[in-house]
Order: structure tokens, then C-alpha cells, then sequence
């Protein structure tokens, strides 16, 4: 549910190769498992311990990906945050 | 992409999708018959969103109108002293639509059926983030700027800016009150909702309307805030490689690449692991 986030992040750096090589990766997975909510494990190879299945914000995240990777240029409607101006002061530890 | 994986994707998706007297008004967490037991069944805001975003993008914008005009009638709308009822400003964790026979009724969670039993602190960011994502595709300004959209706005800004206990530009945040939502030590400070913090705070600045003059103490509360929230962030929170536990000879492309995509030298975060979420 975390690979919209992906995709966008990566898109907006620059990182299109890893975000396409992470979602052809992700797509066997998840259709294979039946869209699990999270894996599990040092490389992620398993499913998560405590994982539904046919989780919606699964397939919708991946769905997102794609649609990113498809026309990057769609990164700018889900813009997060953005730079920041003005006065700051750090604050009192 | 796998076409054949996006088709079943978009399958899973229809599937989940939940209407109210004939709208369609969020989409329900999972369909799996293991998960009867649980919560699943409900609309989850911070689920939701992500939905939003698939719909929006191909060009469905009805479902997340609606989904956003539910959430605002279900906000909390009193302030409460009584401590077993939700704050002002809060917006459910989830709702669910029932029918015992006398028509459809929609029904709010505050976190009173969540695992760990806790309101939860991202889903007035969840809504903040999926309206702005609505207005961005949509331009529906008309949408946005109705009073009791605008209202939910400040409502939310209310409880996350003005009743507090510390004295921090962050957000402080008791364990088990987002995603994570059972208690696993994960409290106080975590990076990933001080991120979506800023990332909330920042649409809620563009989305008050200038024109309407109850805004303007709560944009200049943000144009104060946002900076202060940057900068503590920036300088007291550190990406910790060591614990990250990525190994350079093994993923040569990845790691320069998280580095840069980090920006900042920043990161860190409680270090515990995300189990199941709701």
C-alpha cells in the first residue's frame, strides 16, 4: 500500500528506473499472494505475519503507481507538502 | 505493466467500493471472508485516500466528492468534555453504512472499535490530503469553498494546532493513533506523521479561502507554523544507516539513490517495525 508513495517519490527524483523495476517486481507478487497488505522478512520475500488478503489500499496503491509511471506528469496533482519560506528559529531544547 | 495485474486490481477495487442511499461514498478496506471478524468492512479514511487518488486519476471524481462530503457531516462537531466522545475537529477513522430495515444509516468510528481502541491522529491529514487532491484534478472550487467545507478545515486545524499539551512545532502523538493502530511503543514524535503533518498543514493553506475572513487567523497560524515544523524536523531528526541495515555492495543502485531521495540528512524515526495496520 506504500508503492503510490514510491512511485511518487522516486518519480520526482528522478528515480523512474527503480520505481518501474519495483513495481514489475511488486505486480507478480501481489496478484500471486492476492494482494496482502505488507511483506515480511529481510528482503521482503515473505508474506506479512499478520497480513490480510484482498486488501483494497493494496491494489489501489499499486493501481496509483501505475498510473504515476504511466504519465509522470500527474505527480503534480498529488503533491505533498512543498517548500517552505519564512522566518524559523529552532526550538527550545 | 502487467495489464492482467491492473485489471484485477481495478477488479478488487469495484468490489470494494460502498454506496449510501445510491451514491457510491468510499470503498470498504478488504474483501477477504477471513477478515469478517474484523473491522475491515468499514470505509477507512486514511484507506480511503489512496482510493481517491486511483478514482481521481482516471478521471472519477463523483466518489471522492461524496466521500469527502460524508466525512465532513460525520466530523465531530461539538466540543466535548465528556471524555468517552470525540473531540471537535476529529474526523472518523472509519464509517460503515447499516440497514436494519428502516433505510440506510451511516455509522462513525473515532477509534472506538480500532484494535487499540485510540482516535486517530491522521485522518483529518487524510482528508485534508484527498481534498487537495480533488481540488487539484477537479478545480471544483465551488466544492471547496462551501462554509461547511471550509468550516471542517479550521475544525481540523483546531484540534491538531490549537489543544496541546507540549510546546513543539510536531505533532505529539499517543501510541497506537494512526496507521499502527494497537499499541507497539510507537509514540511521541514519529517522522511519518510529522511528514504528513507538514504535508496537511500545506493544503490546508491553499485550500481556506482568502475571501472568507474566519480563515484568516488560521493562515496566519500556518504561514507561522509551517517554517518552524520544516526546520525542527530537519535538525532533530537523522537517518541512521546503520540501522536501516542497507548494505551498498548488495544494492548499488538503491542505496545512493534513498540517499538522494531522502533530500536531508533525515529520517530516523521511533525504529520499530509497521505490523498490521487499522
Amino acid at each position: 500500500m506504500l508503492l503510490w508513495l514510491l512511485a511518487l517519490v522516486g518519480l520526482r527524483t528522478g528515480a523512474d528506473e527503480l520505481v518501474e523495476r519495483a513495481l514489475i517486481d511488486a505486480e507478480r507478487r501481489l496478484v500471486q499472494d492476492d494482494w496482502p497488505e505488507y511483506y515480511d522478512g529481510r528482503r521482503g520475500r515473505l508474506v506479512g505475519q499478520q497480513a490480510r488478503r484482498r486488501q483494497t489500499w493494496s491494489a489501489a496503491g499499486y493501481l496509483v503507481a501505475c498510473q504515476l509511471l504511466e504519465r509522470p506528469e500527474r505527480i503534480e496533482l498529488l503533491h505533498l507538502g512543498r517548500s517552505v519560506e519564512g522566518a524559523s528559529c529552532a526550538a527550545p531544547v | 505493466m502487467n495489464s492482467e495485474a491492473r485489471a484485477r486490481a481495478w477488479r478488487l477495487l469495484e468490489e470494494s467500493v460502498v454506496t449510501y442511499r445510491g451514491q457510491p461514498v468510499g470503498t470498504v478496506a478488504a474483501h477477504d471472508p477471513e477478515t469478517e471478524a474484523l473491522n475491515y468492512d468499514q470505509v477507512f479514511t486514511r484507506d480511503f485516500a489512496i482510493s481517491a487518488f486511483a478514482f481521481l486519476l482516471d478521471g472519477r471524481p463523483e466518489i471522492v466528492r461524496h466521500f469527502l462530503a460524508t466525512a465532513v457531516r460525520l466530523q465531530s462537531h461539538e466540543r466535548q468534555l465528556d471524555c468517552f466522545k470525540p473531540g471537535e475537529g476529529l474526523i472518523p477513522a472509519s464509517f460503515k453504512v447499516t440497514d436494519d430495515g428502516d433505510g440506510e444509516e451511516l455509522f462513525a468510528d473515532f477509534g472506538e472499535h480500532a484494535i487499540a481502541r485510540v482516535a486517530p491522529v491522521d485522518s483529518g491529514f487524510w482528508w485534508l490530503l484527498t481534498l487537495q487532491a480533488y481540488v487539484q484534478v477537479t478545480e471544483d472550487r465551488a466544492f471547496l469553498n462551501q462554509a461547511s467545507v471550509q468550516q471542517a478545515i479550521r475544525l481540523v486545524l483546531d484540534l491538531s494546532m490549537t489543544s496541546r499539551f507540549d510546546m513543539f512545532p510536531t505533532m505529539l502523538v499517543p501510541d497506537g493513533s494512526f496507521m499502527i493502530d494497537r499499541r507497539m511503543g510507537v509514540y511521541g514524535y514519529p517522522i511519518d506523521i510529522q511528514a504528513q503533518f507538514f504535508a496537511a498543514l500545506c493544503a490546508a493553506a491553499d485550500l481556506l479561502d482568502v475571501d472568507e475572513p474566519a480563515n484568516a487567523r488560521y493562515r496566519a497560524a500556518l504561514k507561522e507554523r509551517l517554517p518552524h515544523l520544516a526546520h525542527h524536523v530537519r535538525t532533530y531528526y537523522w537517518l541512521d544507516l546503520a540501522r536501516l541495515n542497507l548494505r551498498p555492495k548488495e544494492s548499488p543502485l538503491v542505496l545512493p539513490q534513498w540517499r538522494q531521495l531522502a533530500g536531508a540528512p533525515l529520517a530516523a524515526g521511533p525504529g520499530r517495525s509497521a505490523h498490521r495496520c487499522r
